[in-house]
């Protein structure tokens, strides 16, 4: 176990790529989800009606603070008590994004929020409707300060991705793990299971400094 | 939109103030951290493994008499060789024999100190030192042999399939198509594959979540050891196992590979002799394996 | 409803729980050392150390904990200690690790926020190095870390129930040992996450009230929602 030995790499590299395409899939499904989901919460702990406000923070609140594994298994193991069987891929994604999506909320909203209340005020004094303020004034200057923390939770949704191997789901770190386990080679596996999140979260961090190389504005800093 | 779009990401502006044959020349700035990480990853991966602390040649069994304990790795989840009852108390084949084995080496039955292992980890455990033996429902096969040594035989055991009551399935190749759960790590993973190559097969780390898969009838049977099988069924009978075995499965007590552990080994291999010669084996075989031809 | 099982196994479970709580505070004590030491690296303008820093920083950030953990407990600490890492070493090592990575980012990005104006403002009043250090920089700088720290210390407690995947009888690994024998998933999970929604959310609500009673009134407006 401590001599290298790649060569058994070469021989799980099948397994290992499917691992792979198994986690991009739910990567991948889960951020449009999450996503969704965060956009929706964002929304809806903004308006006027108290009732959905209190639910949506009710639940942000509760989805936050609960950690995910624990989430994971109350879909995959509570809702099997109930007698709903969902898939395990399901239950992965639905838990994935139903967490994330509540990081992502929090994140919209103080963004949304931090854009300085003056600008709204001299929008509409301007004349301009709500959603013409939103999409000319608000939404451009709210998007530079989102940015970074939205990459980071895309980040952060690609490395819990690998807690749905505890759901028999057949991703990276299931293969990874079984390769492990099953040749006794724990180096090995583990440091290229390594090098494959690194790529997967760099390309995501990589995107995300590009984006927020052009999106920026010269001259212009994050006044409160 | 287009104008929006066009706006939002300044890509004239950013073209129009730098020179744009340049431009390109700020790329690789963006990814010099993602290059450096590479590089230092595997400089670090290398210099770890290559630092190996050189592990002390004591003799493994004169440890054990210094220490006065046995660490014996067990399984906590596979009844009847190893599980945790109602009240809470760890008990089981296993533990009864590594009970008597520290009772004709140590002297003392309750010199024991039991760790949790899990089919996946319990020859990592050997391998890092972690126990002493292991005696985990542990197949003896020549894969494992290259890593860990193994005793002689206590017990032998078959791979069998368990299905629920009302099942049709009959036999392994009925198995084809359905799904099967397996544990990770388990001889069984490998073997469901070449008897049922067109069975869909999940693993999972521990029995009792393999099991609890197959009880919300997530998928249609699980194979393992009959006797593990048999310890299920005693609490929930409305499963069943099939008749046919697949294969002979010896469980041996696992011991780390190295000329530290040979005295060790010798001694529980005496051991284990004397305890078949006097017929104590055979009493904890009839005590924990009821409704089962030792073969 | 099966809510028996959580009465009668109460004492075993909230054993679990004073792992976990044994686990998070030495890691929280753990992570804030190194995670000082690594994010002054960071931002100091002496480049190996910066980057040896930001080198080890963005390693450990761009792998799932989960991996970390089981690559800690199986191969790093057996082939470093060469003798036997228990689990709550094993998983102590690598949530500290982890998570001194995040406070290394936290604290450098409290350092830059200082603007130079209060620094020159300071250094213009005659403080010295430390004098400066201890009335403007430091009281400043910790405000604004104060709550990203206690979040990722939020983080932390919950990603202690990772270490139950290698065998750590914590909160989630003594109910799993619960339900295991008892088949009732559904109420001690829930109740589990109760408890751990109970532990977050008032170190949460705490983070809030700190953050209010600290804060420059130009800093922290009412956040109205823009209606």
């Amino acid at each position: 176990m401590y001599e290298l030995d790649f060569n058994i790499l070469y021989n799980a590299l099948p397994s290992i790529i499917n691992g792979l395409r198994v986690t991009l899939l739910i990567s991948l499904f889960s951020s449009f989800f999450a996503f969704i989901i965060g956009v929706l919460l964002a929304f809806l702990r903004n308006t006027e009606f108290s009732a959905a406000r209190f639910a949506a923070t009710a639940y942000v609140e509760l989805v936050r603070n609960i950690p995910l594994l624990i989430l994971l298994y109350l879909f995959y193991k509570g809702l099997s008590n109930i007698g709903i069987n969902l898939p395990s891929i399901i239950c992965g994604i639905l838990a994935l994004s139903l967490y994330t999506g509540a990081f992502i909320s929090e994140v919209l909203r103080s963004g949304i929020n931090s854009i300085a209340r003056e600008q709204f005020e001299a929008a509409r004094g301007l004349g301009l409707s709500r959603r013409q303020t939103f999409s000319l004034v608000i939404f451009p200057q709210a998007i530079r300060i989102i940015l970074p923390p939205l990459g980071s939770q895309f980040i952060n949704l690609i490395k819990n991705s690998s807690l749905v191997s505890f759901i028999a789901v057949t991703d990276l770190f299931y293969v990874i793990y079984k390769g492990a386990v099953d040749d006794f080679r724990i180096f090995e596996f583990f440091i290229a299971g390594a090098i494959i999140y690194m790529g997967l979260t760099g390309i995501v961090a990589v995107i995300s400094n590009l984006l927020e190389y052009y999106l920026k504005i010269p001259g212009r800093t994050i006044k409160v | 939109m287009v104008k929006f779009m066009k706006n939002i990401f300044n890509l004239e502006r950013v073209f129009k103030n730098e020179n744009s044959s340049f431009s390109f020349l700020t790329l690789p700035l963006r990814f010099t951290k993602f290059t450096l990480l590479f590089i230092l990853t595997f400089v670090v991966m290398i210099g770890l493994t290559s630092c190996k602390k050189e592990k002390t040649n004591q003799d493994l069994l004169s440890i054990v008499k210094q220490r006065g304990t046995i660490i014996a790795g067990v399984k906590f989840d596979s009844r009847p060789f190893g599980f945790i009852d109602a009240d809470q108390k760890l008990k089981g084949f296993d533990i009864d024999l590594v009970r008597e084995i520290a009772k004709r080496i140590l002297g003392d039955e309750n010199a024991v100190k039991f760790q949790q292992v899990t089919s996946s980890n319990r020859i990592f455990s050997l391998t890092t030192g972690s126990v002493d033996l292991v005696a985990a429902t542990l197949t003896i096969n020549s894969k494992r042999r290259q890593v860990i040594d193994f005793s002689s035989p206590y017990f032998i055991a078959g791979q069998a399939i368990m299905v629920p009551e009302k099942s049709a399935i009959k036999s392994v190749r009925n198995l084809n198509g359905k799904k099967v759960v397996v544990v990770l790590g388990s001889t069984s993973e490998k073997n469901i594959r070449e008897l049922a190559p067109k069975a869909t097969v999940e693993g999972f780390r521990t029995y009792t979540d393999a099991f609890s898969a197959l009880r919300a009838g997530r998928a249609d049977a699980l194979t393992t050891d009959d006797t593990i099988i048999t310890g299920f069924l005693i609490e929930n009978p409305n499963f069943k196992i099939l008749d046919e075995r697949y294969t002979k499965e010896p469980y041996g007590l696992g011991f780390r590979k190295g000329v530290d552990t040979q005295s060790f080994q010798q001694a529980v291999n005496a051991v284990l002799e004397e305890i078949e010669a006097d017929g104590t084996l055979d009493l904890l075989r009839k005590k924990w394996i009821h409704k089962y031809n030792n073969r | 409803m099966f809510w028996s099982d959580i009465f009668y196994n109460f004492d075993f479970l909230m054993k679990g729980l004073l792992i976990t709580l044994e686990l998070a505070s030495v890691s929280i004590i753990g992570s804030l050392i190194i995670g000082v030491i690594l994010g002054v690296f960071r931002y100091s303008r002496l480049f190996p150390l910066n980057i040896i820093a930001t080198a080890f920083i963005e390693l450990i950030r761009s792998i799932p904990l989960i991996l970390f953990i089981v690559f800690v407990h199986f191969g790093l600490l057996p082939a470093i200690l060469g003798s036997p890492a228990s689990f709550f070493q094993s998983s102590c090592i690598a949530l500290t690790i982890f998570t001194s990575a995040y406070v290394a980012e936290i604290i450098r990005g409290g350092l830059k926020s200082i603007e130079m104006g209060n620094i020159d403002a300071a250094k213009s009043l005659g403080l010295n190095y430390f004098q400066r250090l201890a009335y403007i920089i430091l009281p400043l700088a910790i405000t604004r870390m104060m709550p990203a720290l206690v979040s990722q210390f939020i983080s932390l407690i919950k990603d202690t129930s990772l270490a139950s995947t290698i065998g750590l009888i914590e909160l989630t690994r003594s109910g799993e040992i619960i339900y295991e024998r008892t088949y009732h998933e559904l109420e001690i999970l829930l109740f589990i996450a109760f408890i751990y929604f109970i532990i977050c959310y008032s170190l949460s609500f705490l983070s809030r009230n700190l953050e209010s009673k600290s804060c420059y009134p130009i800093e922290c407006r009412e956040l109205t929602p823009i209606n």
